[in-house]
């Protein structure tokens, strides 16, 4: 479903800064939840960005789903994201102004979901997550890892096609990590949804169903014994 | 070492700063202007009349400047006096330049129209007067003698006299003779010589005093005696001593209490001014308030680690407020620079009264003390130490923990004052309203609308969450989310509101009483001038000036015109009314016939009783000034004096006046009339018969046999100019507002640019989920307009009772007339609408960042 060919970016105009990749070749199929490894620096988050259409390649192509993606057309790739892609962020990123309920409606409601259907999508991701007590709470009121499982169910809220989650766990301790990571690719298995999560973490990337590595020389898939 | 942190955070967030600084530098600028124009043209006129007097220890005056004389027998009774070692009589009064003189060596032409010009002449004892002011011997021109100055027509010209009357004040241009116009007759005069008063700057001539009590039609009266007393001796106990023996209505002063009496007359507008330009500053507070707010929210996870590291809590505040301080500080050097630089470029420009009228034909200079300056270099400080104190309480009073995880919008309420001191302000507000006025300036309710405004500031993040949570959800999800931010976190909303609110509800209050006040007077205009023309001579009159009056013959010329069915004569006196209170500025005594057509047209507030005994003494009507300040009241018996006796009269009632606010009184002519030999006439006011055409009637008293100059005005006339110049008067409070409505703008484009950076991570995030540039403009532009919107909502509320305060109590207090309510709902309503959008532009321009590329990486910072 996603197709990456001869990625090349590289920050700034001039060509002579050393590019961050180079050339870099990846395909992504249906239903599959992948694991991005590598040393800090390396350009996961890059990657993510680029395929989420917020930042601009430097040269090479990405299709999602057949559908060619240029992040010069601002308009097109914000609906595309809006619609098609769900994010998790290591800091989570809820809206402290919102209560649990609205911060997960929030996707929903950006892609004009009826009341009804929001009210009824929202109670849903609630009881998966676990949170169904917790609707009315604002996220100062949470934990991390509940902060953490309301921000799975904001990402998939809205049924995207791809999840793009980087870094998920980094903020939370290794047992709340690990529950989290459990719900997000039970999560992800229940919604159908393609995935790719970025972590520094072993454990975590055990939890993907294949790993690959991005270092100087492009991307290698990552086997553990 | 925490100096250096906190100046470097000053000067990492250089842009919030310079706002601050410029909001205080405006506000400091602004009142140090006003008052530093105020205090030069009142220092201009009063060295004009100590000018006059020389260094006379003492002197006697009919009421004011222009006022009627006083029999010159008085001056025997005064050099009578053993402490008495010289006095000298003087005449002042005005004249004005006839143009059309002959043998004028320059040509009319060349004389650049400057509409109507008069020559002020004193008419003293040269020798006498010399002694007192050096200036009055002046220098004759070779061809005259000293004694040539004895002749009655000789005069002394300064310099810019002999500008007014040609040849541009060179000696050899000027031409010898010329002629003035002095109740409706030609004068013609010799120039002898030329005296310069160092202080004095109008055109002034020097005449000997009995030349000018022929010319003035005076014989026998004086305008002022000033007196030189035998060295050592207390002026002010001669001053009263002598007041025993002084006719009614004429007082003995020493320069410091005419230097008051002068003072008085313009002082509720120099003061009302001078506050109004504190509100300027009083806004400039609430930015530094709204922009310290921000910068201590923003750098709380910062302080807590101070905290943390052993930073004592009242290091972190004194710190904090020393920031302020520091802020306060530069803004208030700048902004004295600047309102000097102000005040000397509107002297220059528009003269000492700003175009009000007060003090009409004065060019002064800056003139400044640097205690002056230094005051308001230190309400600068004060501004910025109390912008500070506030956030920085609430700063220190973090528990540390908290803070350093906290994200910047939570929690912070808490630098806002609690709730209950909102109540107590404005129930304190009301408390002042209750207390009188002292002093003659409504020092008490400034107070109480102070409190009243930090009262409903305090309240105002209360206010607006409730006003949100009752506003109906809106359709669109961008404006929703608006609503919520500013609903869930009031702290730094309302502290970026404050300025809007504080200048929006000034600017409303004082939209509400110009309005109030421009259409009671006009209603007030409608009827006093109820009839079809006035006439008068020259500039000739409601000073009460006799120069310029018209004699009974021009009265009835007047009256016998074809198309005229009534001619009403008017004569203006200057009368102190209380010798005890000689600061106090005398009252004009108006006589016209009284009939009850005339009564309704003065628009009488309040008669006495119809049963009243009034004894068959004659009615007198008082305006609200005279009721104030002397107490009077209708239904009482009350004596006027008047040339040196004292006559009961009756108060028949109380009328409106916006003429006179230290007093105007009305009789009837004719009991006038039988009470003095003073027949003159200063203003007539003609009703046409129904089949009169007004052009004829108008050629007709032009072209009247009689040498006076006659100004001919129609009432519709006469009502533009008086709204036109009240209106010049205002301007100058309207350029005030404007430029407080603007620091309070720059409030919300500081909150905004300040959350612009703050929420980053959160406008990152929105990004991420498919939210586009336009829609977090959208979001910013919504967030913008609904403050916008609370402000103005707030502002109009809280603008409305400033409006009643300023209406029925600061006016009736400070000028002594009282005026109907007018709201403008209409401008209102427009002026809303445009804060709305102003502060809704200002939001998305300032919030800039929050569309940058900047907030999509900003997701990844650890928060
Ligand atoms: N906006 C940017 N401008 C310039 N360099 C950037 C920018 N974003 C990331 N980089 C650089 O690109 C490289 C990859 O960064 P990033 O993708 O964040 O790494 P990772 O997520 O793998 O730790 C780093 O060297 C980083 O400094
Ligand atoms: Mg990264």
């Amino acid at each position: 479903m996603l197709e990456i060919r001869t990625l090349t970016k590289r920050f700034g105009d001039t060509p002579s800064t050393a590019p961050v990749f180079e050339n870099l070749d990846f395909v992504l199929n249906t239903g599959e939840y992948c694991a991005l490894m590598g040393e800090s620096g390396a350009g996961k988050s890059t990657l993510l960005n680029i395929i989420a259409g917020l930042e601009p390649t430097t040269s090479g192509t990405i299709t999602l789903e057949g559908q060619a993606l240029d992040a010069n057309i601002d308009d097109a790739v914000t609906l595309f994201r809006r619609e098609k892609l769900g994010f998790i962020f290591q800091a989570f990123h809820l809206l402290p102004y919102l209560n649990v309920f609205e911060n997960i409606a929030l996707p929903l409601r950006l892609n004009r979901w009826t009341e009804e259907k929001i009210s009824a999508r929202v109670t849903e991701m609630l009881a998966s997550v676990g949170l169904g007590d917790k609707r009315a709470s604002l996220p100062r009121e949470l934990s991390g890892g509940e902060m953490q499982r309301v921000a799975i169910a904001r990402a998939l809220a809205h049924r995207p096609r791809l999840l793009l989650a980087d870094e998920p766990t980094g903020n939370l301790d290794p047992d709340t990590a690990l529950q989290v990571l459990e719900l997000l690719r039970s999560e992800i298995r229940r919604n159908n949804t393609t995935a790719i999560i970025v972590t520094h973490s072993e454990i975590a990337a055990r939890t993907a169903d294949r790993a690959v590595m991005l270092t100087r020389a492009g991307l290698k898939p990552r086997l553990f014994s | 070492m925490l100096a250096k942190l906190f100046l470097a955070s000053l000067r990492a967030n250089l842009g919030r700063t310079v706002l601050a600084l410029a909001g205080i530098a405006l506000g400091v600028a602004l009142g140090l202007a006003v008052h530093v124009i105020n205090q030069s043209a009142i220092g201009e006129m009063q060295q004009a009349a100590r000018t006059l007097s020389g260094d006379a220890d003492l002197s006697i005056r009919a009421g004011r400047v222009n006022a009627s004389g006083f029999d010159e027998n008085l001056l025997e009774i005064v050099a009578a006096n053993e402490r008495v070692q010289m006095a000298s009589p003087v005449i002042e009064a005005d004249a004005a330049y006839r143009k059309d003189v002959p043998n004028t060596s320059t040509g009319a032409a060349l004389q650049p129209m400057q509409g109507r010009q008069t020559i002020k002449f004193i008419g003293v004892d040269i020798f006498r007067a010399a002694l007192l002011q050096p200036g009055f011997a002046g220098e004759m021109y070779p061809s005259d003698d000293r004694f040539a100055m004895l002749r009655g027509d000789h005069v002394l010209l300064n310099q810019a006299a002999r500008a007014v009357i040609g040849g541009g004040g060179a000696d050899e241009n000027t031409p010898r003779k010329f002629s003035v116009t002095v109740g409706g007759a030609s004068h013609s005069l010799t120039v002898a010589g030329k005296a310069e008063l160092a202080g004095y700057a109008g055109p002034l001539a020097i005449i000997d005093i009995a030349g000018a009590q022929t010319l003035f039609n005076q014989l026998g009266q004086v305008s002022r005696i000033d007196i030189r007393l035998i060295p050592g001796t207390n002026s002010a106990d001669v001053a009263r001593a002598l007041a025993s023996q002084l006719p009614a209505g004429v007082t003995a002063s020493t320069p410091e209490q005419a230097d008051k009496q002068s003072a008085a007359v313009s002082r509720a507008y120099r003061i009302n001014l001078t506050v109004l330009s504190l509100v300027a500053l009083f806004t400039g507070g609430f930015l530094v308030f709204s922009t310290q707010s921000l910068s201590v929210l923003r750098r709380r996870a910062q302080f807590a680690l101070y905290r943390t590291l052993g930073v004592t809590r009242g290091e972190l505040m004194r710190a904090l407020i020393a920031e302020g301080a520091v802020l306060g500080c530069i803004g208030g050097i700048i902004g004295t620079a600047l309102g000097l630089w102000l005040a000397t470029f509107a002297l220059a420009k528009f003269g000492g009264d700003l175009g009000s009228g007060f003090f009409a034909g004065t060019a002064p200079v800056a003139q400044w003390t640097w205690p002056t300056l230094a005051f308001f270099t230190s309400l600068g400080i004060a501004a910025g130490v109390a912008g500070a104190a506030i956030p920085a309480r609430a700063a220190v009073n973090e528990a540390p923990a908290r803070a350093i995880k906290a994200s910047d919008g939570e929690g912070a309420t808490s630098a806002l004052p609690p709730t209950w001191t909102g109540f107590a302000l404005i129930v304190l507000s009301g408390v002042l309203l209750l207390l009188p006025a002292f002093d003659d300036i409504p020092w008490l309710a400034y107070l109480a609308i102070a409190a009243l405004l930090l009262g409903v500031l305090a309240l105002s993040p209360i206010a607006s969450t409730r006003i949100i949570a009752i506003i109906p959800k809106p359709k669109n999800f961008i404006a929703q989310l608006s609503l919520n931010h500013i609903e869930k976190s009031p702290g730094p909303s309302a502290a970026g509101i404050t300025g809007v609110v504080a200048s929006f509800s000034l600017m409303i209050a004082m939209l509400i009483m110009v309005v109030s006040f421009r259409s009671s007077l006009e209603q007030w205009l409608i009827g006093v001038l109820n009839q079809d023309l006035y006439v008068r001579q020259g500039n000739g009159g409601s000073g009460g000036g006799d120069s310029n009056a018209l004699n009974t013959s021009t009265g009835a010329a007047l009256q016998a015109l074809a198309g005229v069915a009534q001619a009403d004569f008017l004569r203006y006196r200057s009368i102190v009314l209380d010798s005890t209170k000689p600061e106090q500025p005398p009252v004009t005594l108006i006589t016209r016939p009284l009939r009850e057509n005339v009564l309704q047209s003065l628009s009488v507030l309040k008669r006495a009783a119809a049963d009243t005994n009034r004894d068959k003494l004659p009615d007198i009507w008082i305006s609200e000034a005279v009721a104030d300040l002397y107490g009077y009241t209708p239904g009482q018996t009350i004596s006027l004096p008047l040339d040196g006796t004292t006559h009961p009269v009756f108060v028949a009632g109380i009328w409106r006046d916006y003429a006179r606010s230290f007093g105007a009184m009305v009789i009837d002519r004719e009991v006038y009339l039988k009470w003095t030999a003073d027949d003159k006439i200063n203003d007539v006011s003609l009703k046409l018969s129904t089949d009169a055409n007004k052009a004829n009637v108008i050629a007709a008293v032009r072209n009247l046999p009689i040498e006076a100059k006659l100004d001919i005005a129609d009432a519709a006339e006469i009502r533009k100019f008086s709204l036109q110049a009240f209106d010049r008067s205002f301007a100058v409070t309207y350029a005030l507002e404007i430029a407080a409505i603007f620091v309070g703008l720059a409030g919300i484009s500081a909150t905004f640019s300040a959350q612009a950076w703050s929420r980053r991570r959160e406008f990152g995030m929105l990004r991420h989920l498919g939210v586009s540039r336009r829609e977090i403009a959208t979001l910013l532009g919504a967030e913008g307009a609904l403050l916008g919107a609370l402000g103005a909502g707030i502002g109009l509320l809280l603008g409305m009772a400033i409006a009643l305060i300023l209406i029925f109590v600061v006016n009736r207090e400070s000028f002594h007339w009282s005026m109907e309510l007018h709201i403008p709902w209409v401008t209102m309503a427009v002026l809303s609408v445009a804060l709305v959008v102003l502060t809704s532009i200002s939001a998305v321009l300032s919030g800039k960042f929050a569309m940058s590329k900047q907030v999509i990486a900003a997701v990844k910072e650890d928060a």
